[in-house]
């Protein structure tokens, strides 16, 4: 069955995200062998983050990012940590470094920044920062290499990539919302790519994809790496993230839910089983699919382990609401007259009351309050369309 | 990172070289503020290669500031107060995690450096594997996988797993994850028995040039990894499997670790020059670029003000083990006359001790594989090696899973201390890592990292000796810096390991690491 245009994303809405992954995952690795036919052209380009989402695309499992990888073959112009050594080039049948040995203009990232090489989908792997270092040049706090003799700042590497390229895809939650870097009391202007080519009047040709996570999930991110290799644009919800994997929060399929639902509480954190909540859990804020398709080949997940869900893919996250991490979250109003107290004490009672409360969480989900929380621009309500 | 060396036009040898670290994030002011068991969770970030050991070193330096554990005899020992269990299981995820990242590193990242060492020739013999892709694929890939899942098992999703807490480790064991964990680790034991002796007896083929070649200071480092909670004196004096130690001079004796003789300088590093050298104590960093000797964000951590190699030759080296392996070799082949083969470390010791801590960890059913050494048989299988040296041939992970207590807590409460000052020492798979965090009010008032890589390549640091007197090619190519590309892989650099050459030309060469 061949990919249409009707993408797998939107089946991944309907279907389940872990459902299509299984069952499309002949097709996903055929896009990357297409994507080689017609040379379609990536650049990975890492700024201020720690290689984690890099790392964590080893992890995935369907289609297992060698196949991928490997099919895309030289198609992936520059992916700093899983290039060989330019030396050894020859057949080791892995991506192609490609650097010659005296024009610096034509080392692959460069080339594709200032030269005439063309960028068709751009993956930008932690935070572009924005600041000035004291002493240094705007951007300062992140050089990527030298060119011609000058240092090259990453800031202005991702507005060069990012105004030629097709597709923005910012892989992780340092790109998505700025993420750790660009926690409170940070020094160095980190923030998210959208954020950042805001700042720098840099427009792209489509929304900029968002795949938030500490680390990006490694099969959700190949997921929309392949359809928009494709020329495919992803449904997007109001601030750029797929909704085929970011539509429903951690806790609402949570493995643990039928613990809350009973009103079972965990009080301490290596309760095998009761609901993580009253510790801290920020599942019920958190948009993402961890608890349908789990991580490392759907070995375990976070809330599964315990002590909870950090909000690693929360627009805020590490801020609050999502920190202090051992703090309770707070969606019940006290006007409401109920809290989680009361559901635990009423458990026996509590089918009747449980719908009301989460009634009132959809509410007040539905007024975007984890957007407004945010204090982070939404990107623009442009949908892309097929 | 980027890394330049100067070259002599007439010997064609490396004169001296600079390491620079390109990227600053400032973690250190993040957390501040902040209630401290925030910092666990933040800090991991710090690193996602070595993506556990911040998140549980922060939870170290904590519990050692809440008084929940503090290191007797002279750092030589630790005691705490959370679950046997819980120390356990920070011993498994810690070791998953130096398991991934060595097998990794000697296959993915410095493999083609040496031709794969032969594997492809020699495993196609045996298993389907012809290429560099299907050596990723088939082996590779697998191997860093299993062990991912397996921090997964333990610590709910990897990168950054964020389960461990002040307070112990939240998977209560099951006889169910144990076994699963087990099946983890022998599967890549499987990996590790085709490949590992194919690895080994390439390198040592070539030891006397691999030896020969980016000798480092010849002091080593190591804050110490594993504590045992299984000997008579459970959680109240723990041993470390690997102890903690310094080696100040070449070829001598390990002697005890002290936190007092440790400084972070600055003078080549972008920061305010007026900032004390002290780590305990120290004030956060002030980014300040204008210092005209400054070329990197990495500042220079010493012991007694000299620089210390670290890693796992440090380890395995002030552990005793790398040494009794020497002694076992030379009982064989005399012309071996002992390890580490060169006193100041080598490519060639550097990769060796990564191959031997894997099977450590990982363990060993290869019994009929014969290694050698300068192409002479030891008559010794991967199974005789872990015998002599008196380690468990099901590694070290695996003990750790059979010492777990079933169904028993793995957490004990935790109250945050209003004030107080705590150390965590731990070691990640490529160096020694330090944290030390301030507590006042309540709330994180000072945070200091000390990073494993800014051992090895901070300015004037052993990467930058190590490189001095390397032979530089004259094609004007990019191969001709290629014995200069191994030392730097040699260390296994943080934020990957690629090294690419930028500009092979003139006698200023310019290579890109991660």
């Amino acid at each position: 069955m061949d990919l249409k245009r009707r993408d797998f994303l939107k089946l991944a809405g309907v279907l389940g995200a872990g459902f299509v992954i299984t069952a499309y995952s002949a097709d996903i690795k055929r896009v990357f062998a297409q994507v080689q036919a017609q040379t379609v052209h990536l650049v990975w380009l890492q700024l201020a983050g720690d290689s984690g989402c890099s790392i964590s695309m080893l992890q995935a499992y369907n289609p297992d990012l060698v196949s991928s990888v490997v099919d895309l073959g030289v198609s992936v112009d520059f992916w700093s940590p899983f290039m060989t050594p330019d030396y050894e080039l020859g057949n080791l049948g892995w991506i192609n470094a490609g650097y010659t040995t005296e024009d610096t203009s034509q080392v692959p990232l460069f080339n594709a920044a200032y030269g005439d090489a063309p960028v068709d989908v751009l993956v930008v792997e932690g935070s572009p920062q924005v600041g000035t270092p004291p002493g240094g040049v705007p951007g300062g706090y992140c050089m990527v290499g030298q060119m011609n003799g000058q240092g090259v700042t990453g800031y202005d590497l991702l507005q060069k990539l990012a105004a030629k390229a097709t597709y923005v895809v910012s892989v992780g939650q340092c790109s998505a919302f700025g993420g750790i870097p660009a926690g409170k009391g940070n020094l160095t202007g980190a923030t998210s790519v959208t954020n950042a080519l805001q700042m720098a009047a840099v427009t792209t040709m489509n929304t900029v994809v968002n795949m938030p996570g500490c680390p990006a999930h490694p099969d959700w991110t190949l997921v929309t790496l392949a359809s928009v290799l494709q020329g495919f644009a992803p449904d997007l919800d109001s601030i750029g993230r797929p909704t085929a994997f970011y539509s429903e929060t951690i806790h609402d399929r949570c493995p643990r839910r039928g613990a809350y639902d009973k009103g079972d509480f965990a009080a301490v954190f290596d309760d095998p089983t009761g609901c993580l909540w009253k510790l801290g859990c920020k599942g019920p804020i958190t948009y993402g699919a961890c608890s349908l398709t789990h991580w490392n080949s759907g070995t375990g997940t976070c809330t599964l382990a315990g002590p909870m869900c950090w909000g690693c893919m929360h627009p805020s996250f590490p801020d609050p609401p999502t920190s202090p991490f051992f703090q309770e979250i707070e969606l019940v109003p006290a006007f409401f007259g109920i809290n989680v107290n009361d559901i635990a004490i009423g458990a026996a009672v509590a089918a009747v009351g449980i719908i009301g409360v989460h009634a009132v969480t959809k509410e007040i989900r539905g007024r975007g309050k984890e957007e407004d929380d945010t204090g982070k621009p939404e990107s623009a309500e442009k949908r892309a369309s097929n | 990172m980027g890394v330049t060396v100067e070259v002599d036009d007439t010997t064609n040898l490396v004169t001296s070289a600079k390491c620079s670290a390109v990227m600053f994030r400032g973690f250190e002011t993040i957390v501040l503020g902040r209630d401290p068991r925030d910092c666990a969770p933040i800090l991991s970030a710090i690193c996602g290669v070595c993506h556990s050991d911040h998140h549980i070193n922060s939870v170290r330096a904590i519990e050692n500031a809440a008084g929940m554990t503090s290191y007797p005899g002279g750092y030589a020992f630790e005691q705490t107060t959370i679950p046997k269990n819980a120390v356990l299981s920070r011993n498994i995820i810690q070791g998953a995690d130096w398991s991934y990242s060595h097998a990794a590193h000697l296959l993915a990242l410095a493999g083609p450096d040496y031709e794969l060492y032969d594997l492809l020739q020699v495993l196609s013999q045996s298993v389907l594997i012809t290429s560099y892709a299907d050596l990723l694929k088939f082996a590779v890939i697998p191997a860093q996988a299993y062990m991912h899942q397996l921090i997964t098992l333990w610590g709910g999703k990897t990168p950054h797993q964020r389960a461990s807490i002040p307070g112990g480790n939240p998977v209560r064991p099951t006889s169910d994850v144990i076994e699963q964990s087990i099946f983890k680790v022998s599967s890549l034991r499987t990996i590790l028995d085709d490949v590992v002796p194919v690895v080994w007896n390439f390198l040592t083929a070539d030891a006397a040039r691999l030896g020969s070649l980016g000798p480092g200071p010849g002091n080593f480092i190591s804050l110490g990894a594993f504590p045992d909670p299984t000997t008579a004196n459970g959680i109240t004096k723990m041993p470390l499997v690997l102890p903690r130690g310094v080696i100040t001079s070449p070829g001598t004796t390990p002697s005890p670790f002290d936190p007092a003789q440790m400084t972070e300088t600055i003078p080549y590093s972008w920061y305010d020059q007026a900032l004390s050298s002290d780590v305990i104590g120290e004030v956060t960093p002030k980014p300040d670029m204008s210092n005209p000797d400054a070329y990197s964000w990495s500042k220079s951590p010493r012991y007694q003000g000299n620089p210390m190699e670290s890693g796992p030759l440090a380890r395995e080296y002030i552990s005793g083990i790398y040494p009794k392996l020497g002694q076992i070799i030379n009982g064989i082949v005399p012309s071996v006359p002992g390890l580490p083969l060169n006193p100041n470390g080598s490519v060639f010791d550097r990769l060796v001790c990564r191959a031997l801590e894997l099977v450590v960890l990982i363990g060993s059913n290869n019994t009929t594989q014969n290694l050698m050494v300068l192409g002479q048989p030891l008559n010794l299988s991967l199974v005789d090696v872990l015998n002599a040296l008196n380690l468990p041939t099901v590694g070290l992970i695996q003990t750790w899973l059979n010492a777990m207590d079933v169904n028993s807590p793995s957490c004990t409460s935790y109250n945050n201390p209003t004030s107080g000052q705590g150390i965590g020492l731990w070691e990640a798979p490529r160096g020694s890592l330090l944290h030390w965090i301030s507590i006042g009010a309540g709330k994180v008032d000072n945070y200091q990292v000390v990073a494993p890589t800014t051992w090895n390549v901070s300015p004037a640091g052993p990467l930058e000796g190590a490189l001095v007197g390397t032979p530089i090619g004259t094609t004007g190519t990019n191969s001709d810096l290629r014995q200069a590309a191994w030392v730097v892989r040699s260390f296994d650099l943080c934020l990957a390991c690629t090294v690419h050459t930028i500009d092979a030309k003139g006698n200023k060469r310019y290579l890109r690491a991660g």
